[in-house]
């Protein structure tokens, strides 16, 4: 059985992308099968973040609209065979996304017996966001600690509780994870930006993943290598973890105690 | 042959109609607290249509007239104008509002009994944008509720979880409707149209245990919105 996965957001920017990028490739890493499907129709760049964007001949649309076929047009990850990415079109005839042609596409997917197909939502709450959502099993809210950021989140669940498949037939929900990335521990505990917990409580859905700020994310951008692939930094790891709890296992949250070691001030008279 | 969609359909509507009621007071000091009170209310009325009662006026120091034309001169869309006392109709000629002569709330024998239907059953979190309404009941809430989201109830609500946005109880009219709530941090609370806006520190007082809301009936007989922490005293805390 094949699972649709949105990444979404409602705020542009937060880290839809790169969080694609890492949990399509954690998914292959761990020996399941993953399409991941860029829906930012006119900004394509899923296929930089993952450095196939020279192999990338036809696109999402042009299989849409019937100019090539599906395998003619997924690409294959040079580094982990089990990952196939589908770009999106550099045009920007953003209606050429219709319900009909992803379901087919999607549908072929599933024929060809992926185990999971990654959306990657472009920003807002229209259009190819909809269409991102609109087939989704699950879905992975991406935002960061910052109140606006979170309200789209919130924003964002109640649009998939509603404009889903899934809840227009009624059907099991959509299941929702909380992804927080670009956390800064120091500044939350200082209370300059939002805690996790504070994130957790206002948007009420479990958290898979909390991703630490890191230099690494974007010189894995520039170098076309996801993150979780950058060994032992510390954002590669939390995304690692995120892809171990989504398939199942149980891990503590890491990266989220900014200096763990306390203050000398608290040694010296036991704070 | 396929039957025809019927074109024009009369169905019921649950917009937001908000009452402003004027009462007794004379000229320059009316037309002043008028003007501030709509200045508050202001982020409620922006969207909403509202009616101007002028049916708990005795002495009528005021004309209609004039409390209509202060209303509309702070931007307010008046949809009509409630009157008690049919005398009042002839002041209200010439203005292009319905005015609707109905009984004062006051005046009104026993409100008619709510329907007894069973309560709405809120489960999933109500998020930013949308908006839950039960209609002619209560409603007992088991997910939290969002900023920017609308709660709304004509009967009483009942939350076993936090509410964050606007909440609305006895929304029309029903005075002993209350809202009871594990956690309040709302935007806006109103009961029976009485409604209060609460910046982001305002319910800090109330502590971050259960709350409830109702209405007062303070000594010059208006309403008055009693917002009451349930948390148990420090004191018992402690014990
Ligand atoms: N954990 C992180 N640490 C530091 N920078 C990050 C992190 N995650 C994302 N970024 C940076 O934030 C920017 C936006 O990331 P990304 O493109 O993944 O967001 P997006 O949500 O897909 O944006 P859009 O809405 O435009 O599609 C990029 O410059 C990226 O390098
Ligand atoms: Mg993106």
């Amino acid at each position: 059985m094949t699972r649709v996965v949105v990444v979404t957001s409602g705020k542009g920017g937060v880290g839809k992308t790169t969080t694609s990028a890492s949990f399509a490739s954690g998914l292959a890493m761990r020996g399941k099968k993953t399409a991941v499907v860029d829906f930012d129709i006119g900004l394509r760049n899923l296929d930089l973040i993952l450095g196939c964007e020279r192999r990338v001949v036809y696109d999402f649309v042009n299989v849409i609209q019937g100019d090539a076929k599906l395998s003619q047009a997924l690409v294959r990850d040079k580094r982990n065979e089990n990952l196939a990415i589908l770009a999106a079109s550099q045009t920007k005839d953003k209606d050429a996304l219709k319900e009909e042609g992803v379901k087919a596409v999607f549908d072929e997917l599933r024929e060809m017996g992926f185990d999971y197909i990654v959306c990657d939502s472009p920003a807002g709450i229209e259009g190819g966001a909809l269409m991102a959502l609109r087939f989704a099993d699950e879905a992975l809210v991406v935002t960061n600690p910052e109140v606006s950021a979170v309200r789209d989140a919130d924003r964002m669940l109640g649009i998939i509780d509603s404009k889903s498949l899934r809840a227009e037939q009624g059907l099991e929900p959509v299941k929702e994870h909380l992804v927080i990335t670009r956390y800064v521990p120091k500044r939350a505990n200082k209370g300059e930006m939002l805690g996790h917990a504070d994130v957790q409580e206002l948007l009420n859905i479990p958290i898979l993943g909390v991703i630490p700020e890191s230099e690494v994310v974007l010189e894995c951008s520039n170098q076309g290598t996801p993150v979780i692939l950058a060994d032992g930094s510390p954002a590669a790891r939390a995304y690692d973890d995120m892809v171990a709890r989504f398939l199942g296992e149980e891990r503590p949250l890491r990266f989220i105690n900014g200096d763990a070691s306390p203050s000398l001030w608290k040694r010296l008279f036991g704070g | 042959m396929t039957k025809r969609r019927r074109r024009v359909v009369i169905k019921g509507s649950s917009l937001p109609v908000l009452r402003i009621v004027v009462r007794d007071g004379d000229a320059s000091a009316l037309r002043k607290e008028v003007a501030d009170t709509i200045e508050n209310g202001r982020p409620m009325l922006a969207e909403a249509i509202a009616v101007l009662d002028l049916r708990e006026r005795q002495a009528r120091e005021v004309g209609a007239r004039e409390i209509v034309d202060a209303v509309r001169d702070t931007g307010v869309r008046v949809a009509a104008v409630l009157i008690g006392d049919a005398s009042e109709r002839d002041l209200l000629t010439g203005l292009d509002l319905p005015v609707i002569e109905a009984q004062s709330p006051q005046q009104a024998t026993e409100q008619p009994a709510e329907p007894d239907l069973a309560p709405a059953y809120l489960t999933r979190p109500l998020r930013s944008g949308q908006r839950f309404y039960a209609q002619g009941r209560d409603v007992v809430v088991a997910a939290p509720t969002s900023r920017g989201s609308e709660l709304i109830a004509d009967g009483s609500i009942y939350a076993f979880s936090s509410l964050r946005g606007r909440v609305l109880a006895g929304a029309s009219g029903n005075a002993s409707a209350c809202i009871v709530a594990s956690h309040l941090d709302a935007e806006l609370v109103a009961v029976a149209g009485v409604y209060r806006i609460f910046e982001a520190d305002d319910l800090k007082a109330l502590g971050s245990g259960p709350v409830s809301v109702g209405l007062s009936l303070e000594a010059d007989g208006s309403e008055r919105l009693t917002l009451a922490s349930l948390a148990p005293s420090p004191y018992m805390q402690r014990r």
